[in-house]
């Protein structure tokens, strides 16, 4: 569950298409179209992406994601702002979140891609 | 367990009770459209009213995580729907027709966690108005939605709604509870 439907845009590969490929080697999604890994409510569609450089990290694929789309300023978002894509899905770019961690919020029109939620926390000592 | 209720403001579901009698006009989509994909702000016109809603940002903290519950509500309409007009992003079904009813879309979830209940949400997400030949549905784009999904049909009955529990994704350890009901505003 929580995949969007099919993109929408008029034929050939969608701007979000774009932005996974262009992700996929270093942040590939899983097979449900989720990024990184389980967040600590083990929902599947809160995720964490753990790195030493949590920001640059949240920049990175943050930037990847909005590559394409449009910024939406009716959209008023928390410490952020709303980027749409042509075929509807919506990338919102917040730092930091109300948790305190930078956060990326998907809601995905896209086959490939889930809505989800995307925390970047640093990385903790094992 | 966490109970969290955001329904409309009572200004609000006053105004669009108040629609009931009156000669419809027109949607007008200010914002982008992509597919039945509407952004913000939608205005809904009558002869005698016109109403502004959007959607507002919400993060909250829920079962142990922090949720982004997004709320309809009304703006200003600062012009814009005369330019939406100019642009012809306006949606003209049913116009003349009188407003026969109009219902609040009402839905609740219910987060589950080993059966236990984890948190209920329940969020107004959008208006049914039903003209004389013509129903229309404002949805919200699910509980996480920043964006409203059309539905026109010849009833209420044939009116397609936007899955939101779609968006909640279940397991073994982790189900939900979810309905969606419309309730008259009145």
């Amino acid at each position: 569950m929580g995949a969007g439907r099919s993109a929408g845009s008029s034929g050939g590969r969608s701007s979000v298409d774009a932005a996974l490929d262009h992700l996929k080697s270093d942040y590939p999604l899983n097979s449900k179209g989720y990024f990184g890994e389980i967040g600590r409510s083990g929902s599947e569609d809160k995720r964490q992406i753990n790195s030493t450089d949590p920001l640059a990290t949240f920049h990175e694929i943050g930037n990847a994601l909005i590559v394409g789309a449009k910024r939406d300023d009716g959209v008023v978002v928390k410490n952020g702002a709303s980027f749409l894509h042509l075929d509807g899905t919506r990338i919102n770019l917040r730092q930091p979140s109300s948790s305190g961690s930078p956060a990326i919020d998907i809601t995905s029109n896209n086959a490939k891609l889930a809505t989800q939620r995307i925390h970047f926390e640093g990385e903790t000592d094992g | 367990m966490d109970e969290r209720a955001y329904n409309l403001e009572p200004s609000l579901r006053g105004a669009l009770a108040g629609l009931v009698g009156e000669r419809w006009v027109c949607l007008g989509f200010t914002g982008r459209i992509r597919g039945d994909v509407l952004t913000c702000p939608v205005e809904i016109a009558t002869d005698r009213t016109v109403i502004a809603m959007s959607v507002l940002d919400n993060e909250v903290a829920l079962g142990g995580d922090d949720e982004v519950i997004t709320l309809v509500a009304d703006v200003p309409l600062e012009g814009h729907l005369e330019e939406a007009r100019r642009a012809g992003r306006i949606a003209v079904h049913g116009a003349g027709e009188v407003v026969r009813s109009v219902h609040l879309i009402r839905e609740e979830l219910v987060r589950i966690r080993d059966d236990v209940p984890m948190f209920r949400v329940s969020v107004d997400s959008g208006v049914v108005i039903e003209l004389e030949t013509v129903a229309i549905a404002i949805q919200k784009r699910g509980f996480h939605g920043f964006d409203f999904v059309l539905s026109v049909a010849p009833n209420t009955e044939q009116l397609r709604f936007h899955d939101s529990a779609s968006e909640w994704p279940m397991n073994l350890e982790l189900t939900c509870r979810y309905e969606r009901v419309l309730i008259p505003c009145d």
